[in-house]
């Protein structure tokens, strides 16, 4: 996490070296008010090193930091020096004798270096080096104020251990070194539960515990001090002392020599000092100027003191921070040594419960909670200040005025836990205008107790940038500048969403970078389904910023389909020769390539209109001749005045299991018809409604139709009629009423006409002659030739083949204007056509049609076995022997060959006459001959 | 001996199972949540043409056969199985050294980029297909010519990414091909004989709400009101649907034509597939129907183009030498099936070499040869 974030608040605007100069300033404020630039700066010096390291920890290459040297020489002469100043400055306030500015100036400045000397050797250097300042600067100044000689722990102790064990009645006043450790000491833990991380992983309570026990080890120790003091001596308390020492370093280092060493050094130069302090009187040593006696005395007065409140705080420290975390270490140390300190002076009765403890402990609060409430009081002021800045920032033009934000507040405390209101908003005017300074920023203060300000602006930001993006070309482009580095670390809705953005953005990218436009269109499309996609999740999640995202959605939508549709247009246009033929399925209305028909069309019309109580009309023609197809385009042949509707029998019929369903199948079909051929709107019953008495409610339903089309006559074409007859031998359809209904349809509705199409002989309609009585036949046969020519050479507007004439005519030869075998040749040439080069595709000779021709025989072998499927086995056989008589060019059969047929066939007429309903053959000349070449083609070709 | 040997290798290769992983099931698990179903969704079984038990056992995670689970995982819209499958299983052993043989001459092929030639075929049946109305295409060919396959290949390649392809293998047929919807029904599983689960199956695969086992009245009335999409239903096997006629009789295949041509604004249209001709078939077996009077065009499948046999034997992971290509084509004469065959067994011989570290390969020809045996018929031009 920090890796990515080396970046200092000042770095964020000065181009400074990272082994920059650390003033006392400097190093002061980020100990207290910026303890994540502290965290930065350490990561800075070694990844490894912990936020609360202490001298002891660091390793040699450490040492020879800049920075390092430059913190502990601040802290070891500056901080000093700092604290005396200090001291003077403040006594010098009110007017004291000379004696006790030396006194509180030398005082100050000794327990300011002991401490910082000792406090980051066994605590940690952070709250060393502040505790330092604060410790020297308020002992300093209770010293010079109070009696020199009164205000000092270790007569306190003895004093203490005196009235407790001995019963003398000792009143020692404790002094006004008590309210220094307080404060001292609540300080230096704000500071360590400042700088250091909460480690997540420890439970509560063991912190607590760990808590319990460093304190009460703390004063445990104090205790047993006490009854060395006692028991021994006072100058035992230089053993404890050294004792205490080791054993605090031995805690941080885990090394017996060096803990002893030092425990030695720190408790020798303890008894040195008591030695000193109380066995020689300062004037025997040689100090004759009563000045120097009085140095001598406060630098040993304050040796002792430090030292002695160091070990105190820092035994609990180590204690707690070994079990739990630094931040349990702090507080146990706080109320190890001034807590203890406190129960201390209550004990000896120079102090009491009310109101000096309740001072204490109000002193101990507001040390260990200043991070709380300090931002609490500067947060007014801060938004009063950020606000001016912004709108200062925002009026301007210049465009180099964004970075006025670093003014703001949050950067020059980072303790403020309150949202800092409009810091977002100036973020993201600093993101529009300068977005490189702006991202170092934000990744600054994305660390920072300010990052929703961060979140709130990256995400606004990105949202604009993302909707900003309307062509293809911006959007596949969005995910490369995407303002999030850290995309993990910030978790919500939002991210989610941004997330899918770049990566529907980089699909796009990856889509367009597709060498061909089949396939861009294809990853294009699955683009559309995320974005689809992620629109109806935005559409179901309640998150504040799903809003902010829709347009964006949209708006990207339509760009991408818009691109689908671009590549889409650009695919039509390729070289090939689309084939306009429909082959095997009828046409329908709408289709262009239905060509002909008119004259029968006007004949049927006639017939429709002339009479008023007109036949039925029975159309029939060969399978694939189109009797469909027109009764699908009666819509446009017929007059207006005609209302077609179209009844496939085999769909309702053949599903139908009741009358029911036949009649409510019918009603659909002629309603659906109705709305294709003249666009209109019919209602027909429910389902549920025929149930009732189908035949009555059929009835009634028509005659509405005759009241709602007076003028019109209605024509209900029946196709596929010959499938009735199998409803009705399966006894599935009542075959009295049906055609009971049709017979009352034809006589006795006026506006009604009915048309019968489906089988291709006349024959078949026969077993219906009672009900046909009078029926007029129409036969759809093959197109003309002018017809024929239109659907080969310009069966759409625009077509892009021409037809070489001759093989215009050898189409309409092979085909005989059959338009099922017209549509499946012509669309075999289209297919040969589109295999041969570019330059040769667009004509169309006679050896292509040839070509085409002998493929056609194989496409459409259904068709072809279909028609030998009819005939009988003899007849089979005739067929092909005549298909390989004929020549290719029809001129007929002499007498001669007529002969060998009629000894090879006994009755002739027997064989064809079967074969000429069929419309496979007919009479030509003195013989036969097939009807259509290409039919020939097929008997030929299975000889 | 030697065939003993040979049917030994087959039917171990025939063994192949697979399990799911546990990554593997919560990538499926999520798949099936976004296609809104339950684990044991009949709808799934029925596109994946498993039983409801086979789904339970995948859900397990126990071994199932091989071609199912490629098909569970496809039927929700997973075409990477490997990603689902759970390899480090003993199961999984003998899978796993075949997934690297490239060429597949048991089951047909379901994966495109296995799938070769047949070009002009393709170019054929989705010129039709990408104009409105929709045209009916029947697929005539021997027995084992490739129409399955072949079916399977329409219906995968025009929406398979060209990452899942060869490289330069065409699936560009269609120019909207997310527009389009297959359906694959093979005859050959005897409950689409069943004209009550054939009907719901087609409408599950259209995605129509319906009742359990529709009758053809209202799955008329289902689909002509609700096909709004091209959709094109492949008839596999269809020789076996008309031999089981008292199921799928007159009026079933009457409704089929009608719907197609009449009810559903040219959006339906049929492939069927057939080793004969079906007018042939529907006469013999006693239809009347003129439902195969709409196929107006037929494909018929015969060997590969020679460029194209090449193109496959070229797909093998060793190179062959130059005279066993030629060797293979000259012996399969293009054929698909003996092209598949013979290059199975050379690639095996040469592995074998190669795992022996041996520049001398057995006789593989004359097992090639044997293994071709039973499909010789492909070659007659008279058989059927």
């Amino acid at each position: 996490m920090i890796e990515s974030s080396n970046i200092d608040s000042s770095k964020v605007f000065s181009k400074q070296s990272p082994r920059e100069f650390i003033s006392v300033i400097k190093l002061l404020s980020l100990l207290t008010i910026k303890p994540l630039s502290w965290n930065h700066l350490v990561k800075e010096i070694d990844v490894d090193l912990n936020p609360c390291f202490s001298v002891l920890e660091l390793k040699a290459e450490q040492f020879r930091d800049s920075r390092v040297s430059a913190i502990l020489k601040n802290g070891y002469f500056v901080i000093p020096i700092l604290s005396s100043l200090t001291v003077l400055i403040f006594l010098s306030l009110w007017d004291q004798p000379i004696e006790s500015y030396v006194y509180g100036v030398i005082f100050g400045s000794t327990a300011s270096l002991i401490i910082s000397t000792l406090g980051s050797l066994t605590t940690n250097v952070a709250s060393g080096l502040l505790i330092g300042l604060v410790g020297g600067i308020s002992s300093g100044i209770a010293h010079g104020f109070g009696d020199s000689e009164g205000a000092m722990i270790t007569t306190e102790l003895n004093a203490f251990a005196h009235q407790i064990f001995s019963n003398v009645s000792l009143s020692v006043d404790i002094g006004t070194g008590y309210w220094a450790v307080l404060l001292s000491s609540s300080v230096a833990a704000a500071a360590i539960i400042n700088i250091a991380k909460s480690s997540q992983g420890t439970k509560i309570h063991r912190k607590i515990s760990s808590i319990i026990f460093g304190a009460t080890v703390g004063a445990l120790m104090l205790f047993l001090i006490i009854i060395l003091v006692s028991f021994v001596g006072i100058y035992s308390v230089s053993i404890a002392i050294g004792l205490l020492s080791a054993f605090v370093i031995w805690v941080q280092t885990k090394q017996w020599l060096t803990s002893l060493a030092l425990g030695l050094l720190i408790g020798g130069l303890n008894l040195l000092g008591s030695i000193i302090f109380w066995m020689g009187d300062p004037e025997r040593l040689g100090f004759t100027n009563s000045y120097a006696q009085i140095a001598a005395r406060s630098i040993t007065h304050a040796s002792l003191e430090s030292i002695f409140f160091v070990l105190i705080f820092s035994a609990p420290y180590v204690i707690a921070k070994t079990m739990a975390d630094e931040i349990s270490g702090a507080v146990a140390g706080v109320l190890g040594s001034a807590g203890g300190y406190m129960g201390l002076a209550i004990a000896s009765e120079n102090y009491s419960l009310w109101p000096d403890a309740l001072i204490g402990m109000m002193i101990i609060l507001i040390g260990i909670t200043i991070t709380w409430w300090v931002p609490i009081l500067l947060y007014p002021v801060s938004l009063i200040w950020d606000s001016s800045i912004y709108f200062i920032d925002k009026n301007s033009t210049d465009k180099f005025s964004g970075s006025l934000i670093y003014l703001n507040s949050v950067f020059w405390t980072e303790l403020q836990y309150l949202p800092l209101w409009g810091l977002d908003n100036h973020l993201l005017l600093l993101l529009e205008r300068n977005y490189e300074q702006g991202k170092s920023v934000l990744e600054f203060l994305s660390y920072s107790q300010q990052r929703w300000a961060v979140r709130a602006a990256q995400i606004e930001f990105d949202a604009r940038d993302l909707g900003n993006r309307k062509t293809i070309a911006d959007i596949r482009n969005a995910y490369k500048r995407f303002s999030f580095p850290n995309i993990g670390l910030l978790k919500g809705q939002a991210e989610t969403i941004l997330y899918s953005f770049s990566r529907i953005s980089e699909d796009i990218d990856a889509a367009l970078k597709q060498k061909n436009n089949y396939n861009k269109r294809l990853s294009l499309t699955h683009s559309v389904d995320r974005l689809g996609a992620l629109l109806r999740e935005l559409n179901r999640i309640s998150d504040q910023y799903a809003v902010r995202f829709i347009p964006i959605v949209s708006g990207w939508l339509s760009a991408v389909n818009g691109q689908i549709e671009q590549i889409t247009n650009s695919l039509g246009e390729r070289q090939e020769i689309i084939s306009p033929y429909i082959v095997g399925v009828p046409i329908a209305q709408q289709q262009d390539i239905f060509v002909g028909r008119v004259d029968i069309a006007k004949r049927i019309e006639n017939l429709l209109i002339q009479h008023s109580q007109s036949p039925p009309v029975l159309l029939y023609g060969q399978r694939r001749m189109g009797k469909t197809s027109l009764i699908n385009n009666f819509g446009r042949l017929l007059t207006s005045s005609i209302i077609p509707m179209f009844v496939d029998l085999q769909g309702p019929a053949s599903s139908a299991k009741r009358d029911v369903g036949f009649l409510y199948g019918m009603a659909k079909s002629m309603a659906i018809s109705a709305k294709k051929s003249r666009d209109i709107d019919l209602h027909y019953p429910a389902y549920s409604d025929f149930e009732l008495d189908p035949f009555v409610v059929f009835n009634d339903w028509l005659d509405d139709l005759e009241a709602c089309f007076k003028d019109k006559i209605i024509l209900i074409a029946l196709d596929e009629f010959e499938v009735l007859a199998t409803s009705f031998s399966r006894n599935q359809l009542s075959e009295a009423d049906i055609l009971g209904l049709f017979r009352n349809l034809i006589q006795h509705r006026s506006q009604f006409r009915v048309l019968l199409s489906g089988s291709h002989t006349l024959d078949q309609f026969q077993q219906w002659s009672n009900y046909l009585i009078n029926a007029k036949v129409f036969k759809v046969g093959y197109l003309n030739p002018a017809e024929s020519y239109q659907l080969i050479v310009s069966p759409i507007e625009d077509f892009q083949l021409c037809y070489e004439s001759d093989a215009v005519e050898r189409v309409i030869q092979l085909t005989r204007g059959h338009p099922y075998l017209i549509q499946l040749l012509c669309d075999e040439i289209i297919f040969l056509k589109n295999e041969q080069t570019y330059a040769n595709r667009h004509l169309v000779t006679e050896s292509d049609v040839e070509q085409a021709a002998a493929n056609a025989l194989e496409v459409g072998e259904l068709f072809f076995s279909f028609i030998e499927s009819q005939v009988e086995p003899l007849g089979l056989q005739f067929l092909r022997d005549l298909a390989a008589l004929a020549t290719p060019s029809q001129t007929g059969l002499n007498a001669a060959v007529r002969e060998t047929f009629s000894c090879k066939f006994d009755t002739l007429e027997d064989l064809t006459q079967p074969l000429c309903r069929l419309d496979i053959i007919e009479p030509y000349g003195n013989f036969y001959r097939f009807q259509v070449e290409l039919i020939r083609h097929w008997f030929y070709r299975n000889v | 001996m030697v065939k003993d040997l040979i049917s030994i290798r087959r039917s171990t290769s025939k063994m192949t199972s697979l399990k799911a992983s546990e990554k593997g099931l919560e990538i499926v698990n999520a798949a099936r949540l976004r296609k809104g179903w339950s684990k044991s969704s009949d709808i799934w079984a029925d596109l994946a043409k498993v039983s409801s038990g086979t789904l339970k056992r995948f859900w397990q995670g126990k071994a199932i056969r091989c071609d199912s689970f490629q098909e569970i995982c496809s039927a929700v819209g997973l075409y990477n199985w490997r990603e689902i499958a759970n390899f480090n299983s003993p199961a999984s052993e003998s899978f796993k050294s075949s997934i690297s043989a490239q060429f597949i001459t048991g089951n047909p092929i379901l994966n495109p980029k296995f799938f070769f030639g047949r070009e002009l075929s393709l170019k054929r049946i989705f010129n039709t297909l990408k104009r409105h109305p929709l045209q009916n295409i029947a697929i005539i060919g021997k027995r084992r010519s490739g129409k399955t396959s072949l079916l399977h290949y329409l219906s995968k390649i025009t929406n398979t990414l060209p990452e899942r392809l060869r490289e330069n293998q065409k699936n560009d047929w269609l120019a909207t091909p997310e527009k389009y919807s297959w359906i694959f029904i093979d005859f050959q599983d005897k409950r689409m004989t069943n004209q009550g689960k054939l009907l719901g199956y087609i409408l599950n695969q259209i995605g129509i709400q319906h009742e359990n086992q529709p009758d053809l009245e209202s799955f008329m009335e289902l689909v002509s009101s609700n096909i709004k999409k091209p959709t094109i239903i492949l008839l596999d096997e269809i020789d076996v649907a008309l031999q089981s006629h008292s199921l799928l009789d007159d009026p079933f295949w009457d409704s089929l034509r009608s719907l197609s041509t009449n009810y559903t604004q040219g959006n339906l249209a049929f492939i069927l597939a057939s080793s004969r001709s079906p007018v042939e078939l529907a006469q013999n077996t006693g239809y009347t129907s003129p439902f195969f009077n709409i196929f107006g065009r037929v494909i018929k499948l015969g060997a590969l183009a020679k460029t194209e046999a090449y193109e496959l034997i070229d797909s093998s992971p060793l190179p062959f030498p130059e005279e066993d290509r030629e060797w293979i084509i000259r012996h399969s004469h293009c054929w698909p099936l003996l092209l598949q065959i013979l290059c199975s067994e050379c690639l095996f011989s040469l592995e074998e070499a190669w795992g022996e570290q041996s520049s001398e390969r057995y006789d593989w020809k004359s097992q090639a040869l044997m293994a071709t045996e039973n499909f010789w018929y492909l070659l007659d031009p008279d058989s059927e």
